[in-house]
């Protein structure tokens, strides 16, 4: 095994958790940091990397444990997320976070970056999934936390804390979630309106429709025009209408009634295939990977009309999109420029959010370079400075030694 | 046991000075109220109460006790099952939030609410039924207990089942810091999740001060049914099958043959057929198609479990019935002993039948009285105990039983608590689930938060005399815990 300082810089793919303990272990006697990755490839180079290992998790016999009367799976964090909801499939289950498809993504990288999906204003965001998980710590020892029960108050959350920490309070190995049965049937519906304005309130008010909501979005710009769904040219829908997608699930007969309900009240309601469907919100939860420059507003439902109508009146590129989730109050809005660094600051300035950001009282997701982002954290200053020191004194109490990310999420001395 | 100190000459006059003489308690016997909370077996006399107004109010009580190393023991209503709300024995300030129990803002098309913490947890859902919405978590304390003390101990009832427990509807939260220093949480920054912390805390981060909630739409439609069991065990397999047939209920609620007995012969008579072994409670709420179609399903379940019958209620004074035994299902086994101990602990859906049938063992083993209530759909077992305070030996022959179910539960793949939590109760075992690395983070996050370890302390963490008491299958024996607290 080499030593923590030889290892800065490499890349590591442990074949069992011996090895990777040894690494970790390792890693910690010489302050070495560590960044984790589901990849059996290196990731492109981030600066301040050099100085750290990369340890992959593919190379791990990822375990499996589907408990199907219990409604609970264990899987290990190196597992592909498209593998495990097939296997889960075969079950009638499903993981609730929708998570998106075909990327490659791992379940230990969707817990450490907290993704989720349209489906989250039904079920809840990732981290109401998470049951357990098991670690290695900052001294390379084995920590098991929460439990493999739906229900569990003993201790601290820690499961929680592991949910969008980027992995920063240790390298998570194996991932207990709570599971969802597959839903009996799935329709959506699109639902055309010439107004933003009318999109959202007419969406606002699809909340108290009384069935299942696994879905309630308004599109606008780019990502309308590149779906096959709804933006191709043969659309019966012109490009300025605006598209509020409804996707509800529940027992068929319920679904049947319900849009023959929706329908007599709207003309132009269009219900779509299963394919159809599938292509549209695929395409929607892939949209944030396009390489680009982009900001997720979490705001109240309420306010989306005023911020997208306000960002609406700014130079926003010509093919830019925004996506609205109304069940959640999430907005999210993206460029195709790769703009980078500072020119990434200068967009944000240019387009007004730190102002709208101000005025709604409202936090973002900014542009997310990890070399980048603990100075932009600073810079627009989201986060009161109490506030900042206590997150930096919980990472610094859960690893001590600084070894686990440290700097990518927050501006932390040292890191 | 630590000698009781008295609350220090400046200590009360800084106090006093904020808070006045009405808001400030320090004669012996009006602080002997506040002793213990509703698990009776633990109590230590606060050295004074307090009662803020606001957040402010609670920044200057923080600072106070914090300058003069005082401990701080929050409590909303009293209701804990595990001594969650009990000063230190050698004593400390006691802030009672009662008196914080104002909406601070309602915002019906956001579906949110800003809440002081003492607000009682169902007059929130009375505050907004007339828009059509509810706060889901629903304690069966819920008419007394408060949302501070909900947000402590993470707290959820029987609709837990498919609304979660309180943390799923919390979206923010006000804290102050040992130290007096004042935190925003929020639900939707781009940051770690110290919400989630905090929640479920027991009091030992902070005192919340403000709470944003989540509101819920109340249903299309609500159905209650009611299935009688000739087993107890068949009815714990019906609910495993109900769950592995991917029927989504909003409550699992399951009753044996004492507690039947106890309720039927109470104010609270529901119905329940008293030859029945066990009874499931049952709720479904939804699309009213939806619902129909589940009822239908479960029905079908049932009858391939030893059922004896099957009723279902859709009218809000039928279902109000059926619950009415459930709710009061605690009260009624006053009947049967004068005391009760009111256990928690979780095992998988899957081994219900199995821990019901080895709790049952250990309590003749020992020779009490037990009644099952529990939440069957999560897993979360209420082994209650009858016995008499009075008797010391009876005594001891239940906490040896709570020991032993404690085990039995793990041992099974479970958990210690499922909505009571750790608090004074637990915490000799907490060693028992959890390894050296995580009790240690444990402990590594309170000094985050309070490096006095001023917050409602001796609760959730195992002391180091207690690590070394406690003897039986430890899954880790945990000897490095003495410098951490």
């Amino acid at each position: 095994m080499s030593s923590g300082r030889e290892l800065a810089g490499t890349f590591q793919t442990p074949g069992n958790l011996a090895v990777m303990r040894e690494l970790v272990t390792a890693a910690s006697q010489h302050g070495t940091g560590i960044v984790a990755t589901g990849s059996p490839l290196p990731p492109p180079e981030v600066p301040g990397d050099s100085h750290r290992v990369i340890i992959s998790l593919s190379a791990l016999e990822p375990p499996f444990d589907h408990q199907v009367s219990d409604l609970i799976v264990t899987a290990g964090a190196g597992q592909s997320v498209d593998t495990l909801q097939d296997r889960l499939r075969m079950g009638g289950q499903r993981l609730a976070a929708e998570i998106p498809r075909g990327l490659g993504v791992t379940l230990g990288g969707a817990v450490a970056a907290g993704l989720d999906g349209f489906n989250a204003g039904l079920f809840g965001p990732l981290r109401d999934q998470v049951l357990g998980i098991s670690y290695l710590d900052s001294l390379g020892r084995h920590a098991h936390c929460g439990g493999k029960v739906v229900k569990n108050v003993t201790g601290y959350d820690l499961s929680r804390l592991h949910v969008g920490a980027h992995g920063r309070f240790g390298l998570m190995y194996e991932i207990t979630l709570k599971l969802r049965p597959l839903p009996d049937h799935e329709v959506t519906v699109v639902l055309a309106r010439p107004t933003l304005s009318l999109a959202l309130k007419t969406g606002l008010a699809l909340r108290s429709l009384g069935t299942k909501i696994s879905g309630l979005v308004v599109a606008t710009g780019a990502v309308v025009a590149g779906s096959t769904v709804l933006g191709t040219d043969d659309s019966d829908h012109g490009p300025k209408e605006k598209f509020l997608l409804l996707r509800m699930e529940g027992h068929p007969q319920t679904l049947q009634r319900t849009c023959e309900a929706l329908a007599k009240r709207d003309a132009n309601l269009e219900v779509l295939d299963t394919p159809s469907s599938d292509r549209l919100w695929s395409g929607l939860g892939h949209w944030p990977w396009q390489e680009g420059f982009r900001v997720d507003f979490q705001l109240r439902p309420s306010q989306l009309e005023q911020a997208m109508a306000a960002l609406s009146g700014t130079k926003l590129d010509t093919k830019h999109s925004m996506i609205a989730d109304i069940a959640r109050g999430r907005l999210q809005l993206s460029e195709p420029s790769r703009v980078r660094g500072e020119g990434a600051d200068q967009r944000l300035i240019e387009l007004g959010i730190p102002d709208l950001l101000h005025h709604f009282g409202a936090t973002a997701s900014l542009p997310n370079d990890p070399e980048d982002r603990p100075r932009r954290r600073d810079r627009f200053g989201q986060l009161p400075v109490a506030h900042r020191a206590l997150q930096n004194r919980l990472a610094e109490a859960l690893d001590p030694s600084g070894i686990f990310a440290a700097g990518r999420r927050f501006e932390e001395a040292g890191a | 046991m630590s000698k009781r100190r008295s609350l220090p000459g400046k200590l009360e006059r800084r106090l006093r000075r904020r808070l006045g003489q009405q808001r400030l308690l320090t004669d012996v016997e009006s602080l002997a109220v506040y002793e213990c909370d509703a698990l009776t077996h633990f109590s230590a006399m606060p050295l004074a109460v307090t009662f803020p107004h606001s957040t402010e109010d609670c920044v200057a009580i923080m600072r106070a006790c914090f300058d003069a190393q005082i401990p701080v023991t929050p409590r909303g209503a009293g209701t804990g099952l595990s001594g969650g709300a009990v000063p230190p024995s050698d004593g400390g300030v006691l802030i009672d939030t009662s008196m914080m129990r104002s909406i601070l803002e309602l915002n019906t098309v956001d579906r949110r609410a800003r809440v002081q913490p003492g607000l009682v947890n169902a007059r929130l859902s009375e505050c907004v039924a007339e828009n059509g919405l509810f706060y889901a978590p629903d304690p069966s304390s819920q008419s007394v207990c408060t949302l501070g003390g909900n947000v402590a101990e993470n707290a959820s009832g029987p609709h837990g089942l498919k609304y979660g427990s309180t943390r799923q509807h919390i979206l923010g939260a006000t804290i102050v810091l040992e130290d007096g220093e004042i935190i925003e949480l929020s639900d939707e920054g781009d940051e770690y999740d110290l919400l989630s912390l905090v929640v479920g805390s027991e009091g030992t981060l902070g005192i919340v001060t403000e709470i944003e909630v989540r509101l819920t739409q109340k249903p299309a439609s609500v159905m209650t049914l009611l299935g009688a069991f000739g087993s107890l065990a068949g009815a714990c397999q019906a609910v495993s099958d109900v769950i592995a047939a991917g029927i989504e209920a909003s409550a699992i609620e399951a009753m044996d043959h004492l507690t039947i007995e106890a309720v039927e012969s109470s104010v609270h008579a529901a119905g329940y057929p008293r030859h029945a072994d066990a009874v499931l409670l049952i709720e479904l709420d939804g699309n009213p198609r939806d619902v129909s179609a589940d009822a239908k399903a479960i029905a079908e379940v049932f009858e391939q479990h030893d059922l004896l019958s099957f009723e279902r209620a859709n009218d809000p004074e039928q279902r109000s019935r059926l619950w009415q035994g459930r709710k009061g299902a605690f009260g009624a086994m006053g009947r049967v002993a004068p005391n009760v101990y009111v256990m928690d602990a979780v095992v998988p859906r899957s081994r219900l039948q199995q821990a019901i049938l080895e709790i049952g063992a250990i309590c003749t083993r020992y020779d009490l009285r037990l009644a099952n209530v529990f939440h069957a759909g999560e897993g979360n077992l209420h082994p209650n105990i009858s016995y008499d305070a009075r008797d010391p030996d009876e005594v001891d022959r239940v906490l040896k039983a709570n020991a032993e179910i404690v085990r039995a539960c793990l041992d099974l793949g479970g958990t210690l608590s499922g909505e009571h939590g750790v608090g004074l109760e637990k915490k000799e075992f907490m060693h028992l689930q959890f390894g050296a690395p995580v009790l240690e983070s444990f402990a590594s996050i309170r000094r985050a938060f309070g490096p006095r370890s001023l917050m409602n302390p001796g609760k959730l963490l195992p002391t180091p005399r207690a690590c070394t008491e406690v003897k039986g299958p430890a899954k880790q024996v945990f000897t490095t815990f003495e410098d951490l607290v």
